[in-house]
């Protein structure tokens, strides 16, 4: 057996018999399968009322009796979000966005029913996760594991017979690298492959996600084992690695990434919700589209060649609503403009955040790859704003269709029927491309990576002046 | 100089002296200050934004009543019913009557539920989803993470306080073997322990109160009235009751523990229990015990009630005109049943005063639950102190869950009122007189004395327990000594 081996053997063969790596263990599995079978439970429920939800929406949309179509307009529909089932690995910030949205002529509405606001307060402080275990707990047990792999041979004297069997202290190290990862993957593979298994076997698409989740998680911890192995390497006992590196899962976890989402409000306010809202309303409910439609009017009398719209083939009706919702258009994206560019701008501060902790970077990652983080919510809200236009364009067309053939129906051209609104195309929610994620989250990816870089860089520096014989 | 000066002045030694001391209550203060700024922020935005919409309220009152006097005058030309500020149809859409929950000057200590439920909403006479204010808006991030305010630090960053400068005291003694030494030379236990005390705790109480009142003072809102200040003491009762209760359990840690590894490794681990997982498993009880259906279930409930008041809307507005024998006899009235006519205001407001009981209802049930999983959590609340305290500092901020239910359950009540006092005007197209004379809502505050009482009570039960750690501390030393 090759020494490098022996000493992975002796590693395993120490931590095996210690109590606290198995219950940690069992924790850490429970946890992982826990959290995700109840996210994946609740995803499961959710998905499936909302599917429920949108054909009910749908089929009364659809089953509606011959009526006025502006008041049809005005009738109005909910969309809902659908979520991935990657979502079980990683909730993100699902439970804080609204999950149906009203649309409605003329105006805008934001999203609906977000779980939080039901849940008791206690919610606040977090839920289990299989995330949450994989980003917080994880490290912690990597860092209890390794701190003292160096210090330990030092307090008892023990380094110096790794070179009787021949090792070098690179070697040596790399032994003790191997043996840390092997026990961190012994601890995390398991829950993860179950549940990766688990999920593939559910015929979701998640090939993409999962080895983009690995590539993080890997790189994750590789960042916590080579600053633990560095600092064990360098620093006379494992308390005080204990002292150093607890301290630092403390800020990085907790106290640096809520200090950069309270700076990024304070770089970038987000305007005040009932001030952008009320002014966007005022705006709506006071517009005067005469202007725009006598302009119009006047275009398409030159175009037809007659000189009263009573002339027109179509009806005028619809073009009245037409050009009212072009000019309230103009008015929701003006106002919603700047929230929008808020929240994009918060999001750059909060991957900029990466670069002083990694947690912010992999907790982004994280949730971008499963499909529950802030943008996709972004995407689901403009999609529906996009989808209500759209809606609106069908309808205000339908009461612009030719007299004659409202006359041969017998019907007021203002009226539809189900023909008309069976040309509303069913809405999907929308998922981020490979390239829009990349292009989004260039910045935590990079952030994560140097973070890395910077820790084996450590492991290096920390190898060239090993603190491996007993001083005393 | 007597014994027990030269053992606090040995104490203060060990500590590190000034220059320890003075960089963490520097750090401290700065943070609290930063937290305690932004609290004040807070309360800022959101008192601003009460104000313009109140101020908006009372503007577009004006607005009307002098657009229907122009009107009346004949001065402007013919406009759209919509926006005809002579009849109330028109009103129903162009006059809001804002519903806010003010926050308390004590506000800034605990952001607690606020970021997340609605203070303010613009209410319509219409059905509810037709309301276009709902949730302030916040990148969903901050929302997950919470705010940085005092809260969070008196939770989360307090404890650790205690436990770096009081986890090392007896376990490092025991782990030099110098424990009996300096037990011997007290005479009792009791009077090292003082000694470690009075300097340790000292410190920690004295830098975290500095700090808090820094915090409070940057605030900018702590003298703004006699009963926000008193809210703010209770506040800091409650913080240096949580403080007692570390200050006991890591004093106990340290007299129990072999070395200084293993106090750290316990602490280190009490605090993720009692701060972190103990709150996900009272939160993950709550949830099992007490399943309930999902917001989107009462949702869809309330849709098909809507729903099918919708494909009956006509016959309603028929029985309610058959009802209401003077409003039948108005042609207006008679004019809506007519297929041709373009009703939207009058059946948005049958359908919502039919489906108002049900829903009604619906929300008592989902009431009722959330105050069944709140039960649930408050009888399991001890076993997570750090949950304990969080909702005191909330409840005396105003901004717990409970205050922002009694809102919603006030608001619900008020737009009924106001959706009753419009639905007979639109129904005459009445003039403008009526709709102006409208409602307004006024929050009624709920009873605070509970609230104090509670606070009160944890505060005392939490230095209860911080004190019998210190005794368990004692008999420990006594049976273990080296």
């Amino acid at each position: 057996m090759s020494p490098v081996r022996a000493v992975i053997r002796k590693e395993w063969y120490e931590t095996r018999r210690t109590p606290a790596f198995w219950i940690a263990a069992a924790l850490v599995w429970v946890a992982v399968l826990g959290g995700a079978l109840l996210d994946w439970r609740a995803i499961h429920q959710e998905n499936r009322a909302r599917a429920e939800a949108e054909a009910q929406e749908r089929a009364h949309y659809l089953d509606r009796p011959q009526m006025d179509i502006h008041k049809y307009a005005h009738l109005g529909m909910h969309v809902f979000k659908t979520l991935p089932g990657t979502a079980a690995i990683d909730r993100g910030v699902d439970e804080f966005t609204g999950v149906a949205i009203w649309l409605e002529s003329h105006k805008p509405y934001d999203p609906l029913l977000r779980a939080a606001d039901r849940m008791p307060d206690v919610h606040r402080f977090g839920t289990l996760s299989a995330a949450l275990v994989l980003q917080l707990v994880a490290p912690l047990f990597l860092i209890l594991l390794g701190h003292d792999s160096f210090t330990r041979e030092r307090e008892r004297g023990t380094a110096a017979y790794s070179h009787v069997f021949g090792l070098s202290t690179r070697e040596f190290v790399r032994a003790k690298l191997c043996a840390l990862g092997l026990m961190a993957a012994l601890l995390l593979l398991p829950p993860t492959l179950a549940v990766s298994l688990w999920l593939a076997s559910t015929g979701e698409a998640v090939g993409i996600t999962l080895g983009g989740l690995l590539l993080v998680y890997g790189a994750y911890y590789t960042l916590w084992a080579s600053v633990t192995v560095s600092l064990s390497l360098r620093m006379r006992s494992g308390m005080g690695v204990l002292a150093v590196l607890l301290p630092l899962w403390f800020v990085n976890g907790f106290f640096v990434p809520r200090v950069i989402a309270e700076g990024a409000a304070v770089i970038v306010p987000m305007p005040a919700a009932s001030h952008v809202r009320g002014r966007m309303m005022e705006e709506i409910e006071q517009m005067d589209a005469r202007p725009a439609l006598d302009a119009r009017l006047a275009s398409l009398l030159t175009q037809h060649n007659v000189t009263r719209a009573e002339d027109l083939p179509f009806s005028t009706d619809g073009l009245q609503y037409s050009v009212g919702e072009e000019i309230a258009n103009e008015i929701i994206d003006r106002h919603r403009a700047p929230v929008y560019a808020a929240l994009r701008a918060q999001t750059a501060v909060l991957q900029w955040g990466g670069l002083l902790s990694p947690h912010l970077a992999v907790t982004q990652l994280s949730q971008a790859l499963s499909g529950t983080d802030a943008l996709a919510d972004l995407y689901f809200v403009r999609a529906a704003e996009s989808f209500r236009r759209q809606m609106l364009h069908v309808l205000n067309q339908a009461m612009m269709r030719d007299k004659r053939a409202a006359a041969d129906d017998g019907a007021l051209s203002r009226h539809g029927d189900h023909e008309v609104w069976s040309k509303i195309p069913a809405f999907t929610t929308p998922a981020a491309t490979t390239v829009d994620l990349v292009r989004s989250y260039a910045v935590s990816a990079l952030a994560l990576a140097l973070w890395t870089l910077a820790a084996l860089a450590g492991v290096f520096v920390a190898l060239r002046n090993p603190r491996l014989e007993s001083r005393g | 100089m007597s014994a027990w000066r030269t053992a606090l002045r040995l104490e203060w030694r060990l500590l590190g002296g000034a220059r320890l001391v003075v960089p963490m209550l520097l750090v401290l203060t700065a943070l609290c200050a930063a937290a305690g700024w932004r609290g004040g922020t807070w309360l800022d935005q959101q008192n601003g934004a009460i104000a313009e919409a109140l101020q908006r309220d009372r503007a577009v009152d004006r607005d009307l009543a002098d657009t229907a006097r122009q009107l009346n005058r004949g001065v402007l030309d013919d406009v759209p019913w919509w926006k005809d500020a002579r009849g109330a149809q028109a009103h129903s859409y162009l006059i809001w009557r804002h519903a806010a929950l003010p926050p308390l000057a004590s506000g800034f200590v605990a952001a607690g539920q606020s970021d997340l439920q609605p203070y303010l909403h613009r209410v319509l006479p219409h059905p509810r989803d037709r309301w276009a204010a709902q949730q302030d808006y916040a990148h969903p991030w901050r929302l997950a993470l919470g705010r940085f305010d005092l809260a969070f630090i008196v939770v989360w960053l307090l404890p650790l306080l205690a436990l770096a400068l009081l986890a090392p005291s007896l376990a490092a003694d025991r782990e030099a073997r110098r424990l009996g030494l300096l037990t011997v030379q007290a005479g009792r236990p009791w009077r090292l322990v003082r000694a470690r005390l009075s300097v340790r705790v000292g410190v920690i109480l004295v830098t975290a109160l500095a700090a808090l009142l820094t915090g409070a003072a940057c605030s900018g809102y702590l003298w703004m009235s006699t009963q926000g200040m008193s809210d703010v003491a209770l506040q800091f009762l409650l913080a240096l009751g949580y403080l007692c209760f570390w200050c006991g359990l890591t004093l106990l840690c340290s007299a129990w523990a072999a070395s200084q590894r293993v106090a750290l490794l316990l602490l280190g681990g009490l605090w993720l229990c009692l701060t972190m997982a103990s709150p996900l498993v009272l939160h993950l009880g709550a949830e099992l015990r007490h399943p309930g259906p999902s917001p989107l279930a009462d949702f869809l409930t309330q849709r098909e009630l809507i729903q099918d008041a919708r494909d009956r809307e006509m016959e309603l507005l028929e029985a309610y005109l058959r009802d209401h024998v003077d409003l039948a006899a108005n042609p207006a009235a008679a004019a809506m049943l007519k297929p041709e006519t373009l009703v939207i205001t009058q059946t948005n407001l049958i359908v919502d005063r039919e489906v108002r009981p049900a829903v009604r209802a619906i929300q008592a049930q989902a009431d009722a639950l959330a105050g069944v999983r709140g039960r649930s959590v408050t009888y399991g609340q001890w076993l997570a102190p750090g949950y304990v305290v969080w909702k005191g500092l909330s409840e005396l901020s105003g901004t717990s869950a409970s205050r922002y239910r009694a809102f919603e359950r006030q608001l619900f009540e008020y737009h009924a009122r106001l959706a009753d006092a419009f639905f007979p005007d639109v129904m005459r197209r009445a003039t403008l007189a009526e709709p102006l004379q409208a409602p307004h809502f006024t929050f009624e505050e709920l009873d605070r004395a509970p609230i104090r009482y509670r606070a009160v009570m944890a505060s005392t039960t939490l230095t209860v327990l911080g004190a019998g750690f210190v005794g368990v501390a004692l008999v420990v030393l006594r049976r273990t000594g080296e």
